[in-house]
């Protein structure tokens, strides 16, 4: 998806009990022509009251373009000295305050994230490692981590280094249950 | 308790590890793994 001209695209999840959409949600493309490829109509209830995509603030530095089940896809115009926090706030006020907001930059990073994690070799050791575990195998288990490999989560201490950590999975062996790949 | 496992992969082999759980029962599963590591090992038939 190209980048917005000028601005940056954030998209913002939303309080599913705060807005219901009434139109499904359809395909968006971002160029300078974004604004007539929305629909003019897309209303939500939101906490206040009903809203209506596509939505410029008062000063322009903002634009909703599209609020689906979920998700808000919003264009800030960054300028020098200027904030950006207008939209925040208004969305807050719009859609509640359970939201975290990303740019299109990080969306595009997570999305490149996951295509890492699903080639052909790394799915190969995922699905290894998650036999190992299973079986109880912890040597073969070992032999499957970088010698600088972390463990964190569990407890406040993080360990450090192959032997520790199959070690520390030797001593949950007891209640592992069983492991899948979902 | 469903636990989830964030891996991170370098140079072909598991570089980090997180789980990912409820904490707030993590305390019941402490419980049992120390229940089930005092009971003495059962020798298989």
């Amino acid at each position: 998806m190209p980048h917005a001209p000028g601005g940056v695209l954030m998209m913002r999840q939303l309080n599913r009990a705060a807005g219901t959409p009434d139109a499904a949600p359809r395909p968006m493309r971002l160029s300078r022509r974004t604004r007539s490829d929305v629909p003019d109509h897309i209303a939500v209830r939101a906490a206040g009251g009903a809203f209506r995509a596509p939505y410029t603030s008062p000063d322009t530095d903002f634009t909703i373009l599209r609020v689906t089940d979920g998700a808000v896809f919003s264009i800030v115009t960054v300028a020098e000295g200027k904030r950006s926090s207008g939209v925040m706030s208004f969305l807050e006020r719009q859609f509640g305050s359970e939201q975290t907001t990303r740019t299109w930059n990080t969306v595009q990073r997570v999305l490149q994230a996951g295509k890492v994690a699903t080639s052909a070799p790394t799915w190969a050791l995922v699905t290894e490692y998650v036999q190992a575990v299973g079986e109880r195998r912890f040597d073969r288990f070992e032999a499957l981590l970088h010698p600088g490999v972390g463990f964190g989560g569990a407890t406040a201490d993080e360990l450090r280094g192959a032997p520790a950590v199959a070690e520390g999975f030797r001593r949950l062996g007891p209640i592992i249950a069983r492991n899948d790949i979902r | 308790m469903l636990t989830g496992e964030f891996l991170t992969v370098e140079d072909g082999r598991v570089r980090k590890i997180t789980l990912l759980f409820d904490w707030r029962r993590w305390p019941e599963v402490l419980q049992e793994l120390e229940r089930r590591t005092a009971q003495p090992a059962v020798a298989d038939a």
